[in-house]
């Protein structure tokens, strides 16, 4: 017997495995974000709806100071709805930013709607912000907060930033973006950044 | 917004020229007296005038009761916010007047001062008119005199008494959004009568809506006064109410050169529109713990996945090369 084909065979089978295994892995977790994301989404549609009917924006949109409203869905809180019609994506906010929520839901990273200035990050799952590399400038882009105020926003612009830029990313004043949305590109190297205007609301 | 700003900055060169003239004024030991006119659209119409505020060399300061309602006489809705903790707190008014049939009446006889004039609610053919309130200055200047004599056009409100009505609260806090905030109670005052008191805190996001409430009141909120160096600006904008606190600054209040001269404030104005200048601290949300430093790693650990499946391919297409090597060689 050949010991050392034998050996390299093996260590063959063992890197093919270990492929699989982490591919079956990152499209369990992928699919667990969907499943997650859908579920919230639905429950935060159910309550905007209630919370909002008969008083239908009645809040002040135009006051930057204000602090974004919340609903509170399975004990987290979040900010609204995001939607990207050209990617059949209909994803909640969350209203913090943490690792952990990341992998159920897109999270508001820096700044608010009032403001102008809001950066919205997520996974790079397909379920999530994975396919936002595809779209193009004029690409529409929705948010609804929870007071159902709707944002119609279009894509303006499409950076590749470094995981050092973030000041470039969260540039507060003197943006010509009102919503940013980043996701890690493929290799983990870069951050793919979405700039939207918005372009109506209602 | 532009347009607010442009008037800022006009009512800011008027507040200048005014102070300049009352330091003469007042360098000169000169005691004049003045008037205000009042110009509004109904005859037999009770109208209250308070002093608010003394034109002193170092700017307005607010007269006592009215400085405990931290209430900046420089905001937009200067003159709503102090008109609403008067109803609440029924303050005595300097002077009360009834406009006569073709709805003028005149305060005379006034020192100088900033001025608050109020008028009471009245329904005529099913409709309620609700005066807004007007901070007056006295003397009033502009670029070329100094006016003793001022004529105010009273603005007012329309609303149909038949229809109940919704009405809505908001607070903003205007400061860095990492401060706790203390739970506010806010007081729905019909005709100056507490109608209800609600908490306004995080979890209700700081909103409150009344509803089916008579047209036939005059609706106002006030908040219950806190412990904390900020200001209040109350504004109304059809039927919904915006409580904005903002922090003060670390100059002493009220040391800036005003005189709200020509300024009528209006509640019909919409809220406080802070201007989009660079400045506040409550300017980034920034939750999580990504600051400044690097952005997040959003990404799944992908990369390896074609890395391993080729290495493997590889070792495996060798590893089978060498199997049948060795077993030809065998044989």
């Amino acid at each position: 017997m050949n010991k050392k084909g034998l050996i390299i065979l093996t260590a063959g089978l063992l890197c093919i495995a270990a492929a699989l295994g982490l591919f079956v892995h990152n499209a369990l977790a992928s699919r667990h974000a969907e499943e997650s994301s859908q579920k919230i989404t639905e429950e935060l549609e159910k309550k905007i709806s209630e919370e909002n009917s008969g008083a239908e924006n009645a809040f002040p949109t135009d006051n930057p100071y204000r602090e974004m409203p919340t609903v509170t869905v399975e004990g987290l809180s979040y900010i609204g709805i995001l939607s990207v019609p050209e990617s059949d994506l209909t994803l909640p906010v969350l209203a913090s930013f943490d690792y952990d929520s990341l992998q159920e839901t897109p999270c508001l990273y820096s700044g608010s709607i009032y403001r102008k200035n809001m950066v919205i990050g997520a996974h790079n799952y397909d379920s999530h912000f994975g396919r936002i590399s595809s779209l193009s400038q004029g690409s529409r882009v929705i948010f609804t907060d929870t007071e159902n105020h709707r944002y119609d926003c279009e894509v303006v612009s499409m950076e590749t930033l470094k995981p050092d830029q973030n000041d470039e990313l969260t540039k507060k004043f003197g943006n010509d973006w009102d919503i940013s949305l980043f996701t890690c590109n493929y290799s983990g190297s870069a951050r793919i950044v979405v700039r939207c205007r918005i372009t109506g609301q209602g | 917004m532009k347009t607010k700003r442009i008037t800022a900055v006009i009512t800011a060169v008027l507040i200048s020229m005014a102070l300049l003239s009352g330091s003469v004024f007042i360098s000169h030991g000169l005691q004049k007296k003045g008037s205000v006119s009042l110009d509004y659209e109904l005859s037999d119409v009770r109208f209250y005038i308070f002093k608010v505020g003394n034109i002193t060399e170092s700017g307005v300061v607010a007269t006592e009761p009215y400085s405990a309602y931290h209430v900046d006489l420089m905001s937009e809705n200067a003159a709503y916010t102090l008109m609403s903790y008067i109803e609440r707190d029924r303050s005595e008014p300097l002077r009360t007047i009834v406009t006569d049939e073709g709805g003028s009446a005149v305060f005379d006889d006034l020192e100088r001062g900033v001025y608050l004039i109020t008028g009471e609610s009245t329904v005529k053919d099913d409709v309620c008119y609700t005066v807004m309130p007007s901070l007056i200055s006295l003397p009033s200047a502009d670029s070329t005199s100094v006016e003793w004599h001022v004529t105010v056009v009273i603005k007012y409100g329309k609303e149909n008494v038949f229809d109940r009505i919704n009405l809505n609260c908001v607070k903003i806090w205007k400061d860095d959004r990492d401060t706790v905030h203390p739970e506010i109670h806010v007081e729905l005052l019909c005709n100056g009568e507490e109608y209800d008191t609600v908490l306004l805190n995080e979890e209700n996001n700081w909103k409150y809506s009344w509803n089916d409430l008579d047209p036939n009141c005059s609706w106002l909120v006030t908040e219950e006064e806190f412990d904390g160096d900020y200001s209040v600006d109350i504004s109304r904008d059809q039927y919904t109410f915006t409580i904005v606190n903002t922090v003060n600054d670390t100059d002493e209040p009220g040391s800036e050169p005003t005189s709200p001269s020509d300024s009528v404030t209006s509640p019909s104005d919409s809220p406080t529109a802070p201007s989009d200048s660079p400045a506040t601290p409550s300017e980034t949300k920034t939750p999580g713990t990504t600051g400044s430093g690097t952005i997040p790693q959003t990404g799944q650990l992908n990369w390896p996945i074609p890395l391993l499946a080729g290495t493997g391919v590889i070792l495996c297409s060798v590893g089978v090369l060498l199997l049948i090597k060795k077993r030809d060689k065998d044989e």
